[in-house]
Protein backbone atom coordinates (compact mmCIF):
# COMPACT_ATOMS: atom_id res chain seq x y z
CA UNK A 1 0.00 0.00 0.00
CA UNK A 2 3.07 2.06 0.37
CA UNK A 3 3.90 1.23 -2.81
CA UNK A 4 1.04 1.82 -4.33
CA UNK A 5 0.88 5.21 -6.71
CA UNK A 6 -2.60 5.60 -6.28
CA UNK A 7 -2.66 5.34 -2.10
CA UNK A 8 -2.49 8.71 0.05
CA UNK A 9 0.48 6.95 1.38
CA UNK A 10 3.06 7.25 -0.68
CA UNK A 11 2.55 11.05 -1.31
CA UNK A 12 2.57 12.12 1.81
CA UNK A 13 5.35 10.54 2.13
CA UNK A 14 6.70 12.36 -0.83
CA UNK A 15 5.38 15.12 0.57
CA UNK A 16 7.65 14.86 3.53
CA UNK A 17 10.41 14.59 1.39
CA UNK A 18 10.66 11.07 2.08
CA UNK A 19 10.74 8.25 -0.76
CA UNK A 20 7.72 5.83 -0.04
CA UNK A 21 9.53 2.89 -2.01
CA UNK A 22 12.54 3.00 0.92
CA UNK A 23 10.07 3.23 3.14
CA UNK A 24 8.29 0.27 1.54
CA UNK A 25 11.81 -1.47 1.53
CA UNK A 26 12.21 -0.89 5.47
CA UNK A 27 9.61 -2.34 6.32
CA UNK A 28 9.80 -5.74 3.95
CA UNK A 29 13.30 -6.21 5.09
CA UNK A 30 13.64 -9.58 7.12
CA UNK A 31 17.30 -8.58 8.00
CA UNK A 32 18.03 -5.02 9.65
CA UNK A 33 20.11 -2.95 7.07
CA UNK A 34 20.74 0.19 8.97
CA UNK A 35 19.93 2.05 12.41
CA UNK A 36 16.34 3.13 10.72
CA UNK A 37 15.46 -0.53 10.29
CA UNK A 38 14.93 -0.36 14.50
CA UNK A 39 12.91 1.87 14.73
CA UNK A 40 10.51 -0.34 12.75
CA UNK A 41 11.27 -3.74 13.84
CA UNK A 42 13.90 -4.21 16.93
CA UNK A 43 13.28 -5.09 20.53
CA UNK A 44 12.47 -1.88 21.10
CA UNK A 45 10.79 -0.46 17.71
CA UNK A 46 8.66 2.29 17.99
CA UNK A 47 5.32 -0.07 17.36
CA UNK A 48 6.38 -2.17 20.76
CA UNK A 49 6.63 0.91 22.43
CA UNK A 50 3.51 2.29 21.37
CA UNK A 51 0.78 -0.90 21.84
CA UNK A 52 2.21 -1.34 25.06
CA UNK A 53 1.26 1.41 26.69
CA UNK A 54 -1.96 2.03 24.76
CA UNK A 55 -3.25 -1.49 24.53
CA UNK A 56 -2.77 -1.59 28.35
CA UNK A 57 -4.55 1.45 29.18
CA UNK A 58 -7.98 0.50 26.25
CA UNK A 59 -8.36 -2.67 27.31
CA UNK A 60 -7.95 -2.32 31.23
CA UNK A 61 -5.58 -5.01 31.90
CA UNK A 62 -4.35 -3.81 35.12
CA UNK A 63 -0.34 -5.43 34.79
CA UNK A 64 2.45 -4.25 32.51
CA UNK A 65 3.41 -0.40 33.55
CA UNK A 66 6.51 0.92 32.06
CA UNK A 67 8.80 3.20 32.18
CA UNK A 68 8.82 4.75 28.81
CA UNK A 69 10.62 7.93 29.67
CA UNK A 70 13.77 6.11 31.46
CA UNK A 71 13.63 3.51 28.92
CA UNK A 72 13.68 6.46 25.69
CA UNK A 73 17.06 8.42 28.06
CA UNK A 74 18.64 4.91 28.20
CA UNK A 75 18.55 3.72 24.46
CA UNK A 76 21.74 3.39 23.11
CA UNK A 77 23.12 2.25 19.13
CA UNK A 78 25.17 -0.71 19.03
CA UNK A 79 26.95 -3.35 16.82
CA UNK A 80 24.48 -6.49 16.93
CA UNK A 81 25.06 -9.95 16.04
CA UNK A 82 21.87 -10.64 13.81
CA UNK A 83 23.36 -14.22 12.89
CA UNK A 84 21.12 -17.28 14.17
CA UNK A 85 21.93 -17.92 17.43
CA UNK A 86 23.99 -21.25 17.93
CA UNK A 87 27.55 -20.58 15.99
CA UNK A 88 28.61 -18.94 18.75
CA UNK A 89 29.83 -15.77 17.05
CA UNK A 90 32.07 -17.83 14.18
CA UNK A 91 29.92 -16.69 11.30
CA UNK A 92 28.69 -13.07 12.44
CA UNK A 93 26.72 -10.87 11.34
CA UNK A 94 26.71 -7.28 13.03
CA UNK A 95 24.04 -4.19 12.24
CA UNK A 96 23.54 -1.30 14.21
CA UNK A 97 20.70 -1.65 16.23
CA UNK A 98 18.96 -0.38 19.21
CA UNK A 99 20.16 -1.88 22.84
CA UNK A 100 19.72 -0.21 26.66
CA UNK A 101 22.48 1.08 29.04
CA UNK A 102 22.95 -1.27 31.95
CA UNK A 103 21.52 1.55 34.41
CA UNK A 104 18.04 0.78 32.26
CA UNK A 105 17.95 -3.27 33.06
CA UNK A 106 15.34 -3.12 35.11
CA UNK A 107 13.03 -0.89 33.24
CA UNK A 108 14.01 -3.46 30.12
CA UNK A 109 12.73 -6.30 32.30
CA UNK A 110 9.64 -4.69 32.76
CA UNK A 111 9.18 -3.73 29.42
CA UNK A 112 9.40 -7.34 28.21
CA UNK A 113 7.41 -8.64 30.82
CA UNK A 114 4.62 -6.05 30.27
CA UNK A 115 4.56 -7.18 26.52
CA UNK A 116 4.61 -11.00 27.55
CA UNK A 117 1.96 -10.57 29.94
CA UNK A 118 -0.47 -8.49 27.23
CA UNK A 119 0.35 -11.57 25.12
CA UNK A 120 -0.95 -13.75 27.82
CA UNK A 121 -3.53 -11.74 29.01
CA UNK A 122 -4.88 -10.28 25.82
CA UNK A 123 -3.49 -11.17 22.55
CA UNK A 124 -3.62 -15.12 23.22
CA UNK A 125 -6.72 -15.01 25.86
CA UNK A 126 -9.02 -17.71 24.52
CA UNK A 127 -12.22 -16.03 23.83
CA UNK A 128 -9.57 -13.59 21.76
CA UNK A 129 -8.10 -16.33 19.73
CA UNK A 130 -11.97 -18.48 19.80
CA UNK A 131 -13.29 -15.49 17.94
CA UNK A 132 -10.57 -15.69 15.46
CA UNK A 133 -11.07 -18.86 14.89
CA UNK A 134 -14.30 -18.07 13.74
CA UNK A 135 -13.53 -15.26 11.31
CA UNK A 136 -10.97 -17.43 9.73
CA UNK A 137 -13.31 -20.42 9.49
CA UNK A 138 -15.40 -18.18 7.80
CA UNK A 139 -13.24 -16.70 5.10
CA UNK A 140 -11.77 -20.18 4.30
CA UNK A 141 -15.51 -21.20 4.15
CA UNK A 142 -15.73 -18.18 1.65
CA UNK A 143 -12.36 -19.70 -0.18
CA UNK A 144 -13.73 -22.43 -0.80
CA UNK A 145 -16.78 -21.50 -2.25
CA UNK A 146 -15.30 -19.74 -4.59
CA UNK A 147 -12.48 -22.13 -5.50
CA UNK A 148 -15.46 -24.65 -6.32
CA UNK A 149 -17.15 -21.60 -8.48
CA UNK A 150 -20.23 -22.25 -6.29
CA UNK A 151 -22.35 -19.59 -5.18
CA UNK A 152 -22.74 -19.24 -1.59
CA UNK A 153 -26.07 -18.57 -0.11
CA UNK A 154 -25.95 -14.99 1.37
CA UNK A 155 -23.09 -13.44 -0.79
CA UNK A 156 -23.27 -12.25 -4.32
CA UNK A 157 -20.80 -13.32 -6.86
CA UNK A 158 -19.25 -9.66 -6.92
CA UNK A 159 -19.24 -8.80 -3.26
CA UNK A 160 -15.47 -7.78 -2.20
CA UNK A 161 -14.92 -10.80 -0.59
CA UNK A 162 -15.65 -12.97 -2.96
CA UNK A 163 -13.48 -10.88 -5.46
CA UNK A 164 -10.42 -11.16 -2.78
CA UNK A 165 -11.04 -14.61 -3.10
CA UNK A 166 -11.23 -15.47 -6.65
CA UNK A 167 -8.45 -16.25 -8.35
CA UNK A 168 -5.77 -13.71 -8.55
CA UNK A 169 -8.06 -11.86 -6.73
CA UNK A 170 -5.56 -10.80 -3.65
CA UNK A 171 -4.99 -7.08 -5.08
CA UNK A 172 -4.54 -4.21 -3.06
CA UNK A 173 -7.53 -2.62 -4.46
CA UNK A 174 -9.55 -5.69 -3.62
CA UNK A 175 -8.03 -5.61 0.25
CA UNK A 176 -9.09 -2.07 0.21
CA UNK A 177 -12.38 -2.85 -0.35
CA UNK A 178 -12.18 -4.97 2.43
CA UNK A 179 -13.04 -2.87 5.41
CA UNK A 180 -15.19 -2.94 8.96
CA UNK A 181 -18.77 -2.31 7.07
CA UNK A 182 -17.92 -4.97 4.28
CA UNK A 183 -17.08 -7.56 6.43
CA UNK A 184 -20.02 -7.40 8.85
CA UNK A 185 -22.11 -6.49 6.30
CA UNK A 186 -21.46 -9.87 5.02
CA UNK A 187 -21.90 -11.81 8.53
CA UNK A 188 -25.15 -9.81 8.72
CA UNK A 189 -26.32 -11.56 5.45
CA UNK A 190 -24.85 -14.75 6.41
CA UNK A 191 -26.68 -15.18 9.31
CA UNK A 192 -29.58 -14.24 7.89
CA UNK A 193 -29.69 -16.14 4.09
CA UNK A 194 -26.35 -18.24 4.81
CA UNK A 195 -26.56 -22.10 5.34
CA UNK A 196 -24.87 -24.71 7.51
CA UNK A 197 -21.45 -23.46 9.05
CA UNK A 198 -21.42 -20.44 7.28
CA UNK A 199 -24.92 -19.45 8.89
CA UNK A 200 -23.30 -21.18 12.53
CA UNK A 201 -20.41 -19.08 12.46
CA UNK A 202 -22.04 -15.77 11.32
CA UNK A 203 -24.82 -15.81 13.84
CA UNK A 204 -22.10 -16.23 16.65
CA UNK A 205 -19.99 -13.15 15.84
CA UNK A 206 -23.19 -11.59 15.79
CA UNK A 207 -24.32 -12.72 19.24
CA UNK A 208 -20.91 -12.77 20.70
CA UNK A 209 -21.45 -16.60 21.44
CA UNK A 210 -17.91 -17.86 21.83
CA UNK A 211 -17.12 -21.59 20.57
CA UNK A 212 -16.45 -24.03 23.55
CA UNK A 213 -12.73 -23.95 24.08
CA UNK A 214 -10.38 -27.00 25.66
CA UNK A 215 -7.64 -25.69 26.55
CA UNK A 216 -4.55 -28.59 26.32
CA UNK A 217 -1.78 -26.72 29.25
CA UNK A 218 -5.04 -26.00 31.41
CA UNK A 219 -6.11 -29.42 30.86
CA UNK A 220 -2.88 -31.03 32.47
CA UNK A 221 -0.81 -27.91 33.67
CA UNK A 222 3.16 -28.60 33.89
CA UNK A 223 2.31 -31.82 32.46
CA UNK A 224 3.80 -32.42 29.10
CA UNK A 225 3.54 -35.78 28.53
CA UNK A 226 -0.05 -36.01 29.38
CA UNK A 227 -0.68 -32.86 27.02
CA UNK A 228 0.68 -34.34 24.31
CA UNK A 229 -1.24 -37.59 24.80
CA UNK A 230 -4.29 -35.17 24.78
CA UNK A 231 -3.47 -33.49 22.15
CA UNK A 232 -3.20 -36.92 19.96
CA UNK A 233 -6.29 -38.06 20.56
CA UNK A 234 -7.93 -35.13 19.95
CA UNK A 235 -6.31 -35.40 16.50
CA UNK A 236 -7.55 -38.69 15.83
CA UNK A 237 -11.08 -38.61 17.47
CA UNK A 238 -11.83 -34.85 15.46
CA UNK A 239 -9.71 -35.49 12.15
CA UNK A 240 -13.00 -35.70 10.32
CA UNK A 241 -14.76 -32.01 11.66
CA UNK A 242 -10.90 -30.58 11.76
CA UNK A 243 -11.51 -26.87 10.35
CA UNK A 244 -15.01 -27.28 9.82
CA UNK A 245 -16.88 -27.57 13.61
CA UNK A 246 -13.51 -28.36 15.52
CA UNK A 247 -10.69 -25.86 15.43
CA UNK A 248 -7.10 -26.27 16.41
CA UNK A 249 -4.78 -22.86 17.39
CA UNK A 250 -1.42 -23.42 18.42
CA UNK A 251 0.36 -20.57 19.44
CA UNK A 252 4.50 -19.89 21.41
CA UNK A 253 5.43 -17.14 23.33
CA UNK A 254 8.68 -16.72 24.66
CA UNK A 255 9.87 -13.43 27.11
CA UNK A 256 9.86 -11.62 22.75
CA UNK A 257 6.95 -12.06 21.99
CA UNK A 258 5.04 -14.60 19.84
CA UNK A 259 7.44 -17.22 18.03
CA UNK A 260 6.24 -17.56 14.02
CA UNK A 261 9.40 -19.77 13.07
CA UNK A 262 12.55 -21.13 14.59
CA UNK A 263 13.09 -18.42 17.01
CA UNK A 264 12.63 -15.46 17.69
CA UNK A 265 14.08 -13.09 15.42
CA UNK A 266 17.51 -11.85 15.97
CA UNK A 267 16.92 -8.30 15.95
CA UNK A 268 14.31 -8.96 18.32
CA UNK A 269 16.46 -9.98 21.27
CA UNK A 270 16.99 -6.87 23.98
CA UNK A 271 20.75 -6.10 24.23
CA UNK A 272 22.06 -4.89 27.20
CA UNK A 273 25.54 -2.55 26.96
CA UNK A 274 27.80 -3.29 29.94
CA UNK A 275 30.08 0.11 30.99
CA UNK A 276 32.66 -1.37 29.11
CA UNK A 277 30.62 -1.44 25.96
CA UNK A 278 30.11 -5.13 25.93
CA UNK A 279 26.75 -6.20 25.15
CA UNK A 280 25.07 -8.54 27.07
CA UNK A 281 21.50 -10.51 26.20
CA UNK A 282 19.05 -9.29 28.68
CA UNK A 283 18.31 -12.76 30.52
CA UNK A 284 22.20 -13.71 30.69
CA UNK A 285 22.65 -11.87 33.95
CA UNK A 286 22.73 -14.00 36.80
CA UNK A 287 20.46 -11.68 39.37
CA UNK A 288 18.16 -11.16 36.16
CA UNK A 289 14.13 -11.08 37.72
CA UNK A 290 12.99 -12.71 34.67
CA UNK A 291 12.84 -15.78 32.91
CA UNK A 292 15.62 -17.12 30.27
CA UNK A 293 14.08 -15.93 26.90
CA UNK A 294 14.66 -19.03 25.22
CA UNK A 295 11.55 -20.40 27.48
CA UNK A 296 8.62 -21.67 25.51
CA UNK A 297 5.40 -21.28 26.01
CA UNK A 298 2.99 -23.22 24.46
CA UNK A 299 -0.49 -22.16 23.73
CA UNK A 300 -2.93 -25.26 22.47
CA UNK A 301 -6.60 -24.97 22.37
CA UNK A 302 -9.43 -26.92 20.33
CA UNK A 303 -12.84 -24.66 19.95
CA UNK A 304 -15.77 -26.21 19.22
CA UNK A 305 -18.99 -25.70 17.39
CA UNK A 306 -20.73 -28.16 19.27
CA UNK A 307 -21.69 -28.75 22.50
CA UNK A 308 -21.64 -32.03 22.21
CA UNK A 309 -17.99 -32.67 20.01
CA UNK A 310 -16.70 -30.23 23.43
CA UNK A 311 -18.14 -33.32 25.66
CA UNK A 312 -16.43 -36.11 24.35
CA UNK A 313 -13.44 -34.46 24.40
CA UNK A 314 -13.95 -33.20 28.02
CA UNK A 315 -14.21 -37.06 28.67
CA UNK A 316 -10.95 -37.39 26.71
CA UNK A 317 -9.51 -35.17 29.45
CA UNK A 318 -11.24 -36.98 32.17
CA UNK A 319 -10.13 -40.55 30.82
CA UNK A 320 -6.63 -39.41 30.47
CA UNK A 321 -6.66 -38.35 34.35
CA UNK A 322 -7.81 -41.58 34.90
CA UNK A 323 -11.06 -40.67 36.19
CA UNK B 1 5.05 -40.70 7.98
CA UNK B 2 7.98 -38.73 8.88
CA UNK B 3 11.76 -39.55 9.29
CA UNK B 4 13.06 -40.26 12.65
CA UNK B 5 14.48 -37.36 13.72
CA UNK B 6 16.55 -38.66 16.69
CA UNK B 7 18.46 -40.68 14.38
CA UNK B 8 18.98 -37.96 12.35
CA UNK B 9 20.26 -36.43 15.41
CA UNK B 10 22.79 -39.21 15.76
CA UNK B 11 23.66 -39.59 11.93
CA UNK B 12 25.17 -36.27 11.82
CA UNK B 13 27.32 -36.92 15.07
CA UNK B 14 25.02 -37.28 17.63
CA UNK B 15 24.43 -33.42 18.05
CA UNK B 16 22.66 -30.63 15.87
CA UNK B 17 22.76 -27.19 17.12
CA UNK B 18 20.01 -24.79 16.70
CA UNK B 19 16.76 -24.66 15.55
CA UNK B 20 17.65 -23.13 12.54
CA UNK B 21 20.40 -25.59 11.79
CA UNK B 22 17.92 -28.29 12.15
CA UNK B 23 14.87 -27.12 10.36
CA UNK B 24 17.58 -26.02 7.66
CA UNK B 25 19.25 -29.43 7.51
CA UNK B 26 15.86 -31.28 7.53
CA UNK B 27 14.95 -29.10 4.24
CA UNK B 28 17.63 -29.66 2.38
CA UNK B 29 17.51 -33.59 2.68
CA UNK B 30 13.82 -33.27 1.76
CA UNK B 31 14.79 -31.78 -1.49
CA UNK B 32 17.95 -34.11 -2.16
CA UNK B 33 15.38 -36.61 -1.83
CA UNK B 34 14.56 -38.00 1.74
CA UNK B 35 11.23 -38.09 2.07
CA UNK B 36 10.98 -36.68 5.46
CA UNK B 37 7.33 -36.41 5.15
CA UNK B 38 7.16 -32.82 6.41
CA UNK B 39 5.47 -29.64 4.50
CA UNK B 40 7.19 -26.71 4.97
CA UNK B 41 6.46 -22.63 4.85
CA UNK B 42 8.55 -19.51 4.01
CA UNK B 43 9.52 -17.38 7.89
CA UNK B 44 11.76 -15.23 8.76
CA UNK B 45 14.89 -17.61 8.70
CA UNK B 46 13.55 -19.15 5.38
CA UNK B 47 11.54 -22.38 4.90
CA UNK B 48 10.45 -24.04 8.26
CA UNK B 49 7.76 -26.60 8.88
CA UNK B 50 5.54 -26.26 12.14
CA UNK B 51 5.25 -30.12 12.02
CA UNK B 52 8.69 -30.61 12.14
CA UNK B 53 8.76 -28.35 15.84
CA UNK B 54 6.34 -30.18 17.14
CA UNK B 55 7.79 -33.89 16.80
CA UNK B 56 10.81 -32.26 17.62
CA UNK B 57 9.01 -31.02 21.11
CA UNK B 58 7.70 -34.60 21.29
CA UNK B 59 10.68 -36.49 21.15
CA UNK B 60 12.40 -33.99 23.14
CA UNK B 61 8.68 -34.44 26.40
CA UNK B 62 9.43 -38.22 25.69
CA UNK B 63 12.91 -38.32 26.07
CA UNK B 64 13.91 -39.99 23.06
CA UNK B 65 16.54 -36.99 22.15
CA UNK B 66 17.92 -34.38 24.42
CA UNK B 67 17.56 -30.11 24.54
CA UNK B 68 20.62 -28.96 25.87
CA UNK B 69 20.17 -25.16 26.34
CA UNK B 70 23.42 -23.42 25.53
CA UNK B 71 24.20 -19.18 25.68
CA UNK B 72 26.88 -17.42 23.12
CA UNK B 73 29.37 -15.16 23.98
CA UNK B 74 27.22 -12.16 24.47
CA UNK B 75 24.67 -14.01 26.16
CA UNK B 76 22.30 -14.73 23.27
CA UNK B 77 20.76 -18.54 24.12
CA UNK B 78 20.28 -21.04 21.80
CA UNK B 79 19.06 -24.92 21.89
CA UNK B 80 21.64 -27.99 20.85
CA UNK B 81 20.03 -31.19 20.54
CA UNK B 82 21.64 -34.16 21.75
CA UNK B 83 21.15 -38.04 20.46
CA UNK B 84 23.21 -40.71 21.58
CA UNK B 85 25.12 -42.11 18.99
CA UNK B 86 25.27 -45.81 20.71
CA UNK B 87 21.75 -46.92 19.79
CA UNK B 88 21.76 -47.78 16.21
CA UNK B 89 17.80 -47.77 15.16
CA UNK B 90 16.10 -46.63 11.79
CA UNK B 91 19.48 -45.09 10.80
CA UNK B 92 19.34 -46.67 7.47
CA UNK B 93 18.07 -43.85 5.11
CA UNK B 94 20.65 -41.56 6.56
CA UNK B 95 23.73 -44.14 6.08
CA UNK B 96 23.88 -44.63 2.18
CA UNK B 97 27.43 -42.61 1.40
CA UNK B 98 25.32 -39.88 -0.09
CA UNK B 99 23.02 -38.77 2.60
CA UNK B 100 26.00 -39.10 5.06
CA UNK B 101 28.17 -36.41 2.60
CA UNK B 102 25.28 -34.22 2.60
CA UNK B 103 25.00 -34.26 6.40
CA UNK B 104 28.82 -33.89 7.06
CA UNK B 105 28.72 -31.09 4.06
CA UNK B 106 25.58 -29.29 6.20
CA UNK B 107 27.51 -29.64 9.34
CA UNK B 108 30.16 -28.23 8.23
CA UNK B 109 28.49 -24.85 7.08
CA UNK B 110 27.60 -22.03 9.81
CA UNK B 111 23.63 -21.91 10.37
CA UNK B 112 23.67 -18.80 8.72
CA UNK B 113 25.12 -20.31 5.48
CA UNK B 114 22.74 -23.43 5.77
CA UNK B 115 19.42 -20.49 6.01
CA UNK B 116 20.90 -18.91 2.95
CA UNK B 117 21.28 -21.89 0.89
CA UNK B 118 17.91 -23.29 1.85
CA UNK B 119 16.45 -19.85 1.06
CA UNK B 120 18.29 -20.26 -2.26
CA UNK B 121 16.39 -23.04 -3.18
CA UNK B 122 12.98 -22.42 -1.58
CA UNK B 123 13.40 -18.69 -4.37
CA UNK B 124 14.46 -20.40 -7.31
CA UNK B 125 12.43 -24.07 -7.00
CA UNK B 126 9.00 -23.29 -4.72
CA UNK B 127 8.48 -19.40 -5.72
CA UNK B 128 9.86 -19.78 -8.72
CA UNK B 129 11.85 -16.07 -8.62
CA UNK B 130 13.21 -15.17 -11.89
CA UNK B 131 16.20 -12.87 -10.75
CA UNK B 132 16.55 -14.83 -7.07
CA UNK B 133 19.82 -13.23 -6.55
CA UNK B 134 18.52 -9.87 -5.98
CA UNK B 135 15.40 -11.35 -4.00
CA UNK B 136 17.95 -13.34 -1.19
CA UNK B 137 19.96 -9.77 -1.20
CA UNK B 138 17.04 -7.99 -0.27
CA UNK B 139 15.27 -10.43 2.20
CA UNK B 140 18.84 -11.72 3.79
CA UNK B 141 21.22 -8.18 3.59
CA UNK B 142 24.17 -8.46 5.68
CA UNK B 143 23.82 -12.36 5.79
CA UNK B 144 24.18 -12.39 1.98
CA UNK B 145 27.41 -10.73 2.68
CA UNK B 146 31.66 -12.16 3.29
CA UNK B 147 31.38 -14.73 1.24
CA UNK B 148 28.83 -16.64 2.66
CA UNK B 149 26.28 -16.70 -0.42
CA UNK B 150 29.40 -18.11 -2.33
CA UNK B 151 29.72 -20.58 0.09
CA UNK B 152 25.72 -21.56 -0.26
CA UNK B 153 25.73 -21.99 -3.77
CA UNK B 154 28.67 -24.16 -3.25
CA UNK B 155 26.74 -26.18 -0.50
CA UNK B 156 23.57 -26.45 -3.33
CA UNK B 157 25.85 -27.43 -5.70
CA UNK B 158 27.48 -30.05 -3.71
CA UNK B 159 24.22 -31.33 -3.03
CA UNK B 160 23.73 -31.10 -6.95
CA UNK B 161 20.36 -28.71 -6.20
CA UNK B 162 21.65 -25.69 -6.99
CA UNK B 163 19.90 -23.38 -8.98
CA UNK B 164 21.05 -22.59 -12.98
Amino acid sequence: MIKDTSSPIGSILSRAGVEPNEVAELVEAETPEDMYHAVVSSSFDADRLDYVERDRYMTGVGAGAIDCEWLMDNVRVAEIDVSPAGDNGSDAAYRHSFCLLYKAREAAEDFLLARYRLYTNVYLHKTTRGFEQLIAALFRLIAESVDRDEPLDGLEGDHPLMKFFSKNGETIENYKALDDVVVWGAIHRFAVAGRGATQEIAQRLLARRRPHCLDVQISFPQEPELQRRLKRRLGEEFKEQLNDRVFRDVAKLSLYGEIGGDDSRAQKRLMIQLPDGKLKEITDFSDRSIAQSSNERQFERYYFLNESDYTRAQAMVAAIRGQ
Amino acid sequence: MSIDVPSLVRAAGGEIVGKVRLQKMVYLLDQIGVPTGFSFSYHHYGPYSDELAEVVEDDVIFRRMKAERRRRSDGVPYIVYRADTASTARESVFAQPRMNAALQAMQHSSATVLELAATIHWLAFVEKVGNWKAELVRRKGIKTKEGREEKALALLKDLQIAPA
